[in-house]
C-alpha cells in the first residue's frame, strides 16, 4: 500500500507511459495493484473522466480497474457507464485483460449485480458473452467468466447469447492465463448441460454433463454428483438407457455415485426395460427424491420420450399399424385421451423426421404406415458429411498421438519409471544406469515396446498406488 | 366339494419326489428312536380300517418332520409350482417303468403318483410292490408310501377298488425286521470301516467307505452315501478306481438333485484315463448323466449334445437305475429342436447312426424331427401336443416342458418365415394352429429379438421380410462412430490437459472423502506436479495409448 495517494494526473500519465504490454506487466502492474482502492472508486469532481482520458483498447488493463469499481458503486441503470462497459468488452486487448483476471471477474459478477438489480439480466449477458471471446487466448479455452455467464443465462432463461460459447466445446485450459479451478470447470459444464437440457438438445446436455461426471477428481464434488443424477436422465431422455461413463471415471466419484444416487439407479434399470408399469411405480417412488433434486421435470419428460421410443420401436416391426393398436401397445389405451394424443406425437415425430411415415384417415380410427428412412447415402451431402468428419477425426487423432508421445519423452515421466524399477526388479543398480537404459530402450525401439510399456505403466502405477496407501 | 383339493399333503407338497428322500434321510440317520415312534402311531392304522383318524395324526406328524428339509429343498429347485395332470395321453405305467430299476424306478412312480391323481393308486402299488420285492433297507420309505396309498384311497381316487388290503397295511415284522438288518449292517461295516484304517491299508479303507456308501445308499440316506462315496477319493490308485469314484458320486448326486457337482465328477472321469474293459459302457453312461445335468441347469443346447454322443450302448437300459433309453430319445430329440437349426439338426440328429436306435423306440420323437426337418409344423404341433403329459409326468423333465416347448415353436416361427418375402398371417396361423392377433404377438417378440428380419403389415395381415439396405446402414453407423470418436479423443484430449495442469477435484487437506469443494485448486494450480499428480499423469497415458489402439474394437461390433 502506497503512503501517499499520488495525484490522479500523475496515476494517469504513469498508464499512458506504459504502451505495451511488457510495460504493463514490468511497471503498470505493481503500481496500480499498490494503489488504494478509493483512487479508483473516487468520482472525477471536475476533472476529467479517468474512463474518458483513457482508451479502452490500447490501456485495457488500467481501464479495467476503473471500471469495476465504477460498476460496483453503480446502482440502477446507467446508460452512460453501460456505454462504456459495452466499448470496453467489444475493443478491449485480451492479452491485458488477462493478465488482471481477477479484476476481470469481479467486473463481470460487478456487472451481474447491476443486471440482476435492474432485472435486466440482458445487461451483463450480451456484454460478458462479447467479453469472453476477448479473454480467450483460443478460441475453446475455459475462463473464469464462463460459469458466470451460465449460470446467470440459465437464471435469466436467455440462452441465445451464450449458445455459440457453449457450442464450441472447451479444448483448453490453462490456469497459468486464466486462472480457473476445477470448480470452474465443473460449474460451466453443469450449467452448460441445465442449458442444453432447457433447449430439449438433451445429446449435448448428456455430453457436458459427462464432462462433468468424469473429470479428474481425487474426492468427488456435490457438482459431480448432481451432475450425474442429471446425466442419468438426460441420457435416458435422449437414448433410453443410461450410457455407460467412460473407464476413467475417478473412483472417488464412483463410490459416491452408487451411495448417492441410488433412486436414479433404480429409475435408469426399471426405464432401460421399457415397461411402463414398473416406471411408473418406480416414478413414485422416487418422486420425493427427483422433486428435492429439482430433476422432477426431467424425470416427467422421461416418460413422455418413452412413448416417442416405444413408437420408433414399432417402426421396426410393422408396416401398418392402426392408430388404436399403436395406443394400446405403448401403454396409453387406458387413457380416454390416449388416441388423440398418439396422434399428436407421430405427427410430431415425423415433423421432427424422427419417423418417416404416413397417416391416412381412409379407415376409422386412422392408419399409420411406417416408411423406411429416404436417406439412401447416394448424395453429395453424405460425401460431404463422412469427409468432414473423417478430417475431424484425423486432427484430433493427431492432437492425440502428439500428446501422447510428448508424455512419452517427458523426463518427468522417464524418472518415475526410472526411479521406481530397481527396487522392484531387487538389482542393485545404478538409478542413472537404470534410467539411460530405459531411455534408450525406448528411443530405440518406440514402436515394439510401446505395449509393454503401457503394461509396465500399469502395473508401476498400480504398485505405487498400494505403497502410498 | 372334491376331498382332494381340501388339505391334502400330498398336492400341497412342492417337490414330493425329493422330499421323501431327504426326510427320511434325517430319521434313518440319526434319530432310530423317532423312527419307531412314528411306527408305532402308525400301528392303530395298520390294525384298524385303512382311513382312521390316526391315520391323519401320522400324516401331520410326518409333514412336521419334513417340514425343514421341505424348505431346503424348494430352495434348491428353481421350479416348485406342482402341475397336477389329470391324465396321460399315451403312457403305459407297466411299460414305463419296467425300463428302470432301483432307486429311480420308485422315486418316478412317487413322482408320477403325487401328480397325476388318475395313476396314483396305480403308482403307488407298483412302488410298493418294488420296494417289498427288492426287500429295500429304505423302511421308512416304505411306510409312507404306504401311508399315501392309503390317503390315496381314503379320498376314493381311481382305482381304490382294486387294492388289496396287505398293500393297505404296513407288514409290521418284515419292516422291523428290515430296520434291525439295516442297523446290524450300519454297525458292521462301520466297525470294519474303523478296524482297516486302523491297520492303513489303502485298498481296504476304499472298498470298506465303497461298501458303507452302498449300504447307506441301500438305505436311503443319499447324503451319507455321498459322503462315503467321496472319501474314496483319497484312496483311489488307479484310473479304474476313478471312474468307479465318479460313478457312485454321480450316481448319488443325480438321486439328489446336485447337477453342478455331477458335471464336476464327468469331466473327472472324461479326463482320467480309460480303463480297458466296458470302455465304451462308461462313456456313454458319463453322457448321459451329464446330458442329465445340463438338461436340469438349462443348458439346453449342451444337453442335446450330451444325448446325441451316447452311442448305441444304453439301447438296453444297461443305464436302468438313473435313464432309460426311451428317456435318452425324448430328451435327447426334445433339447436337439429347440437349440438346433435346419442344418445341425440334419447332421447330429437325423444322421446320426447312434441316436437312430433310441429314436426306434420313441417313433413320435422320430416323427417330431422329421416333420420339424420337413417343415410340417402343424403336425410337429400336434405330437408335441399330445405328448404333454406325458412329458409332465417325467422327473427330470417336467419343469424344463414349457421352455422347451416354447424354444421349439420360435425355432418353428423362424424356419417358417425364412424363406419367404411376404407371408399371409393367416395361413401361417392355421398351420401352427392359433389365431393371428396370438401370432402377431409372437412374431413381434421375435422380431424385437432380433430373430426374425420382418416387418408386419397389421392392415392387411402380412408380413414382410425386411430388406435392409446394408450401404445405408454403414454409412449410419460410420457417422455415428466418427461421431463418438470426435467426442471421446475431445473429451481425452481435455482431460490430459487437466491433469496437466492440476484441475483436479481435491477435498481440503486433512480431511479425505466426502463430497466438498474447497478452495483448493488454486494450490493445485500452482504446484501442478504434486506426487499423486504425476501417478494420475501416467495413468492418463495408458488410458490414451489404449484408447488409439482399441477404440474400433471395444466399441461398435453391434
Amino acid at each position: 500500500m502506497a503512503p501517499s495517494d499520488p495525484s490522479f494526473d500523475e496515476i494517469i500519465s504513469k498508464i499512458q507511459a506504459a504502451t505495451d504490454i511488457t510495460a504493463v506487466t514490468k511497471t503498470l502492474a505493481p503500481y496500480l495493484n499498490n494503489l488504494n482502492d478509493p483512487v479508483f472508486a473516487a468520482q472525477p469532481n471536475g476533472q476529467v473522466d479517468p474512463l474518458d482520458a483513457l482508451d479502452p483498447a490500447t490501456h485495457s488493463f488500467a481501464y479495467l480497474y476503473f471500471l469495476v469499481h465504477r460498476c460496483k458503486a453503480s446502482h440502477g441503470f446507467d446508460h452512460a457507464l453501460l456505454a462504456k462497459v459495452w466499448a470496453f468488452v467489444t475493443t478491449c486487448d485480451g492479452e491485458q485483460v488477462r493478465l488482471a483476471s481477477h479484476k476481470a471477474m469481479s467486473f463481470a459478477e460487478a456487472l451481474v449485480k447491476v443486471a440482476t438489480e435492474t432485472q435486466q439480466p440482458i445487461i451483463a449477458i450480451k456484454p460478458l458473452a462479447v467479453f469472453i471471446q476477448r479473454l480467450q487466448a483460443s478460441p475453446g479455452q475455459l475462463t473464469m467468466i464462463h460459469p458466470l455467464l451460465a449460470k446467470t443465462c440459465l437464471l435469466a432463461q436467455s440462452v441465445k447469447d451464450i449458445l455459440p460459447i457453449l457450442d464450441n466445446d472447451i479444448s483448453d485450459v490453462k490456469p497459468q492465463q486464466t486462472h480457473i479451478n476445477y470448480k470452474d470447470f465443473l460449474l460451466y459444464h453443469y450449467y452448460g448441460g441445465m442449458i442444453y437440457a432447457f433447449l430439449k438438445k438433451f445429446e449435448r446436455a448428456v455430453e457436458f454433463f459427462k464432462l462433468a461426471v468424469s473429470a479428474p477428481a481425487e474426492v468427488a464434488s456435490a457438482i459431480q454428483i448432481e451432475a450425474h443424477k442429471k446425466y442419468v436422465l438426460t441420457s435416458l431422455l435422449q437414448y433410453g438407457r443410461v450410457l455407460p461413463l467412460p473407464k476413467y471415471i475417478a473412483s472417488a466419484v464412483q463410490r459416491t455415485i452408487k451411495v448417492q444416487c441410488v433412486a436414479y439407479a433404480d429409475f435408469a434399470t426399471a426405464y432401460e426395460k421399457k415397461s411402463n408399469s414398473a416406471i411408473r411405480t418406480e416414478l413414485e417412488k422416487a418422486k420425493p427424491i427427483f422433486v428435492r433434486d429439482k430433476n422432477f421435470g426431467l424425470a416427467k419428460q422421461c416418460m413422455e420420450a418413452l412413448h416417442r421410443r416405444n413408437i420408433q420401436d414399432l417402426t421396426r416391426t410393422y408396416l401398418t399399424l392402426s392408430i388404436e393398436n399403436i395406443t394400446s401397445l405403448i401403454g396409453l389405451g387406458s387413457e380416454p385421451d390416449g388416441a388423440r394424443r398418439v396422434e399428436g406425437i407421430i405427427v410430431r415425430m415425423i415433423e421432427s423426421g424422427v419417423i418417416f411415415a404416413t397417416i391416412s384417415h381412409e379407415h376409422a380410427g386412422g392408419m399409420v404406415s411406417f416408411l423406411d428412412d429416404p436417406n439412401q447415402h447416394n448424395n453429395t451431402i453424405t460425401m460431404d458429411m463422412i469427409n468432414a468428419q473423417i478430417q475431424k477425426a484425423t486432427a484430433i487423432t493427431a492432437k492425440l498421438s502428439a500428446m501422447d508421445q510428448a508424455i512419452s519423452s517427458m523426463p518427468a515421466y522417464f524418472n518415475k519409471q526410472g526411479s521406481h524399477g530397481p527396487e522392484h526388479s531387487g538389482y542393485p543398480m545404478d538409478e542413472s544406469d537404470y534410467s539411460m537404459h530405459m531411455g534408450y530402450d525406448n528411443y530405440v525401439d518406440e514402436a515394439s515396446s510401446s505395449s509393454h510399456k503401457k503394461q509396465r505403466t500399469e502395473s508401476d502405477s498400480g504398485k505405487r498406488g498400494r505403497r502410498s496407501r | 366339494m372334491d376331498p382332494r383339493l381340501s388339505p391334502d399333503p400330498t398336492s400341497l407338497d412342492p417337490t414330493p419326489g425329493y422330499n421323501t428322500n431327504t426326510m427320511d434321510t434325517s430319521a434313518d440317520n440319526h434319530t432310530t428312536s423317532m423312527d419307531s415312534d412314528m411306527y408305532t402311531d402308525s400301528q392303530p392304522a395298520t390294525a384298524g380300517t385303512p382311513s382312521s383318524l390316526s391315520n391323519v395324526t401320522l400324516t401331520a406328524d410326518a409333514g412336521g418332520n419334513g417340514g425343514a428339509d421341505q424348505a431346503g429343498n424348494s430352495k434348491r429347485k428353481r421350479f416348485v409350482k406342482v402341475v397336477e395332470v389329470d391324465a396321460p395321453n399315451n403312457l403305459d405305467l407297466d411299460a414305463y417303468i419296467a425300463t428302470y430299476k432301483g432307486h429311480t424306478k420308485v422315486n418316478r412312480l412317487e413322482f408320477i403318483a403325487d401328480r397325476c391323481p388318475s395313476l396314483q393308486v396305480d403308482a403307488l402299488k407298483l412302488a410298493i410292490t418294488e420296494l417289498r420285492n427288492t426287500n429295500t433297507l429304505h423302511v421308512s420309505r416304505y411306510i409312507n408310501l404306504v401311508r399315501k396309498l392309503n390317503e390315496a384311497v381314503k379320498f376314493g381316487a381311481p382305482g381304490s377298488g382294486t387294492v388289496s388290503s396287505d398293500l393297505l397295511t404296513v407288514d409290521k415284522t418284515w419292516a422291523d425286521n428290515q430296520m434291525l438288518k439295516a442297523k446290524q449292517q450300519t454297525d458292521l461295516l462301520e466297525g470294519e470301516l474303523k478296524n482297516y484304517k486302523r491297520n492303513s491299508i489303502k485298498e481296504s479303507i476304499r472298498m470298506g467307505n465303497i461298501e458303507l456308501g452302498n449300504h447307506y445308499y441301500a438305505c436311503g440316506d443319499l447324503t451319507s452315501a455321498h459322503r462315503s462315496y467321496s472319501r474314496t477319493r483319497d484312496y483311489c490308485t488307479t484310473s479304474k478306481h476313478i471312474i468307479e469314484l465318479c460313478m457312485n458320486v454321480i450316481k448319488a448326486s443325480i438321486e439328489l438333485g446336485n447337477f453342478p457337482h455331477v458335471l464336476t465328477y464327468v469331466v473327472k472321469a472324461e479326463s482320467t484315463p480309460e480303463v480297458a474293459q466296458d470302455k465304451e459302457l462308461t462313456k456313454a453312461k458319463l453322457k448321459a448323466a451329464s446330458g442329465l445335468a445340463n438338461l436340469d441347469l438349462s443348458k439346453y443346447p449342451a444337453a442335446a449334445r450330451d444325448f446325441l454322443s451316447i452311442g448305441e450302448e444304453l439301447v438296453g437300459n444297461q443305464y436302468g437305475d438313473v435313464i432309460s433309453a426311451n428317456d435318452i430319445a425324448v430328451y435327447g430329440g426334445l433339447c436337439a429342436l429347440a437349440s438346433f437349426n435346419r442344418t445341425e439338426l440334419k447332421r447330429l440328429v437325423i444322421d446320426n447312426v447312434g441316436f437312430r436306435q433310441y429314436l426306434e423306440l420313441e417313433p413320435h420323437i422320430r416323427d417330431l424331427i422329421q416333420g420339424f426337418y420337413n417343415s410340417n409344423y402343424a403336425l410337429c404341433l400336434d405330437i408335441m401336443d399330445k405328448w404333454k403329459n406325458d412329458y409332465l409326468l417325467d422327473l427330470h423333465l417336467h419343469s424344463h416342458i414349457e421352455a422347451l416347448y416354447t424354444n421349439i415353436r420360435k425355432k418353428a416361427l423362424i424356419q417358417f418365415t425364412s424363406p419367404f418375402l411376404t407371408v399371409d398371417l393367416t395361413k401361417m396361423a392355421k398351420s401352427f394352429s392359433t389365431t393371428v392377433p396370438a401370432l402377431e404377438k409372437e412374431l413381434v417378440s421375435l422380431i424385437i429379438g432380433g430373430q426374425i428380419e420382418a416387418r408386419i403389415d397389421s392392415q392387411q395381415k402380412i408380413l414382410w421380410a425386411k430388406q435392409t439396405n446394408k450401404r445405408s446402414a454403414i454409412f449410419d453407423r460410420s457417422t455415428a462412430m466418427g461421431q463418438d470418436y470426435e467426442r471421446e479423443a475431445k473429451a481425452l484430449v481435455l482431460r490430459m490437459q487437466m491433469m496437466n495442469h492440476g484441475l483436479v477435484v481435491k477435498g481440503p487437506p486433512g480431511e479425505r472423502g466426502g463430497p466438498n469443494d474447497g478452495e483448493h485448486a488454486f494450490e493445485a494450480a500452482h504446484h501442478p506436479r504434486g506426487g499423486r499428480d504425476r501417478e494420475m499423469f501416467a495413468g492418463t497415458r495408458a488410458n490414451v495409448s489404449s484408447f488409439l489402439s482399441s477404440f474400433s474394437r471395444d466399441r461398435h461390433h453391434r
